[in-house]
C-alpha cells in the first residue's frame, strides 16, 4: 500500500469501515513509514482519546429533578386509550349490523321459509353480538377481522336466504308479505 | 433493535408509568449529560440541557419508533436542545469569552486524566458545532453516519466531511500546531 493509498483511506479507517485484512496494511505501512506515521498519528492519536473519553456523573439527584419536572401524560394519546376506541367502533358497527340484519330477516319472517332463513342467519348474528360484547370488554386488538368475519357471514346468510325465497315462490308454497 | 430491558421500560413508560421511566433516565443520564457538557463547555448549562432532553423525551415518547435504536432518538433531543442553548447565548457572549468558558470537571481516575479530558475538552471546543457533534456522537458515542444522520437531519456524505476536517482540526489543535481562531460554525 502507497502513501497515496493511506491517504484516501485513513478515515475510513478511522470509521472502522474496512476489513481486517486492509487494517493491517495500513497498519503496517504506517510502522514502516515515518512520513506518514508523522502526518496521521496526530490524528489516530486524538480519535483515540476521543473514543476513551469518560462521561462526566451527573449529580446524584438528577433523576429525582428530573421526575419533578415531567408533565401528566396525555392520556387521550396513549395506547391503551386508542384500542379501546377501536374496540368500540368495532363493537359499535357490529351492533348496527345486526339491528339491519334483524329488519331485513323479519321481512322474510312472514312464512315457514322466512323462518327457516331466520334459523339459518341465527349463529352469525350471535357471533355478532358476542363480537360486540366481547369488545366492549376487553378492547380486543384487532376489532376489525373479528367484525368483518362476522358481518361476512351474516350477509351470506341473508343472502342465502333471499336465494331460497325466490325458489320457493316459484314453487308457489312462498307467499311475500 | 431494543434490548428487552430498554424496550419493556419503554413500552411502561409509553402506560404512563413514572418509575419505569425514572429507570430510563437512570440508565442514560451520564451519557446525555457527557454530551451536553462537551457541547456546551458549561455544567451548570449541560445540567439544564439534559433535564430538558429527558423532560422533552417524557412528552414526545409517542413519537418513538420502537424498531429503532432509543438513544440515537434520545440523543436527536439532547442534540437539539444543546443547539437551542448555543444560538440563544452567542449574542450574550463573545467568541472570546465562549472559548475562555471553563470546561466541566469529569469523574477522573487521576488528577493526570483529569489534566488530559480538561485538554481535550478545550481542543474539542475550538470545533465548529456541527464537527463536534459529529466527532462525539462518532467516537465517544460510537453511533454509525446513519444514527448521527437520525440526530441531525443532515446526510451521510455530509456528516463524513465534517468528521474528517473535524478530525484534523482536533489533532491540530491537540498537537499546538492549529490556529486558535475561536469557534467557527460551518453548520
Amino acid at each position: 500500500m502507497d502513501c497515496g493509498r493511506i491517504d484516501e483511506r485513513i478515515d475510513a479507517w478511522l470509521d472502522g469501515e474496512l476489513s481486517e485484512r486492509e487494517r493491517r496494511e495500513i497498519a503496517r505501512h504506517l510502522d514502516e513509514c515515518a512520513r506518514c506515521a508523522a502526518e496521521h498519528g496526530a490524528l489516530l492519536a486524538a480519535v483515540q482519546r476521543l473514543e476513551m473519553l469518560a462521561d462526566p456523573a451527573a449529580p446524584e439527584d438528577f433523576v429525582t429533578s428530573v421526575m419533578t419536572r415531567l408533565p401528566e401524560r396525555a392520556e387521550a394519546a396513549s395506547p391503551a386509550r386508542v384500542a379501546w376506541a377501536l374496540g368500540l367502533s368495532g363493537a359499535l358497527g357490529t351492533a348496527a349490523s345486526v339491528v339491519a340484519g334483524l329488519w331485513l330477516l323479519t321481512l322474510l319472517a312472514a312464512s315457514w321459509a322466512g323462518l327457516a332463513a331466520v334459523a339459518a342467519a341465527l349463529p352469525a348474528l350471535a357471533m355478532s353480538a358476542a363480537h360486540g360484547a366481547l369488545l366492549l370488554g376487553e378492547a380486543l386488538a384487532a376489532p376489525l377481522a373479528w367484525g368483518l368475519a362476522a358481518n361476512v357471514a351474516l350477509l351470506g346468510a341473508i343472502a342465502l336466504a333471499y336465494r331460497w325465497r325466490g325458489r320457493l315462490a316459484q314453487s308457489g308454497v312462498y307467499v311475500a308479505a | 433493535m431494543q434490548p428487552a430491558r430498554a424496550r419493556s421500560l419503554i413500552e411502561r413508560s409509553l402506560g404512563g408509568d413514572r418509575d419505569a421511566f425514572g429507570a430510563l433516565v437512570a440508565e442514560h443520564r451520564d451519557r446525555v449529560f457527557g454530551f451536553a457538557c462537551r457541547m456546551l463547555g458549561d455544567r451548570e448549562q449541560a445540567l439544564d440541557a439534559a433535564q430538558e432532553t429527558f423532560v422533552k423525551a417524557w412528552a414526545g415518547l409517542e413519537g418513538f419508533d420502537p424498531t429503532r435504536r432509543f438513544e440515537p432518538w434520545l440523543f436527536a433531543i439532547a442534540a437539539n436542545v444543546c443547539t437551542d442553548m448555543l444560538r440563544r447565548r452567542r449574542p450574550a457572549l463573545s467568541l472570546d469569552a465562549e472559548e475562555a468558558a471553563d470546561p466541566p470537571a469529569p469523574e477522573a481516575d487521576s488528577p493526570e486524566s483529569a489534566l488530559e479530558d480538561q485538554e481535550l475538552t478545550r481542543a474539542l471546543r475550538g470545533l465548529s458545532e456541527i464537527q463536534r457533534m459529529t466527532l462525539l456522537l462518532k467516537h465517544v458515542r460510537g453511533f454509525t453516519y446513519e444514527e448521527i444522520a437520525q440526530v441531525t437531519g443532515l446526510p451521510v456524505g455530509t456528516l463524513k466531511s465534517h468528521a474528517h476536517r473535524g478530525r484534523r482540526r482536533l489533532a491540530e489543535r491537540l498537537t499546538g500546531s492549529g490556529d486558535d481562531d475561536g469557534l467557527r460554525t460551518d453548520r
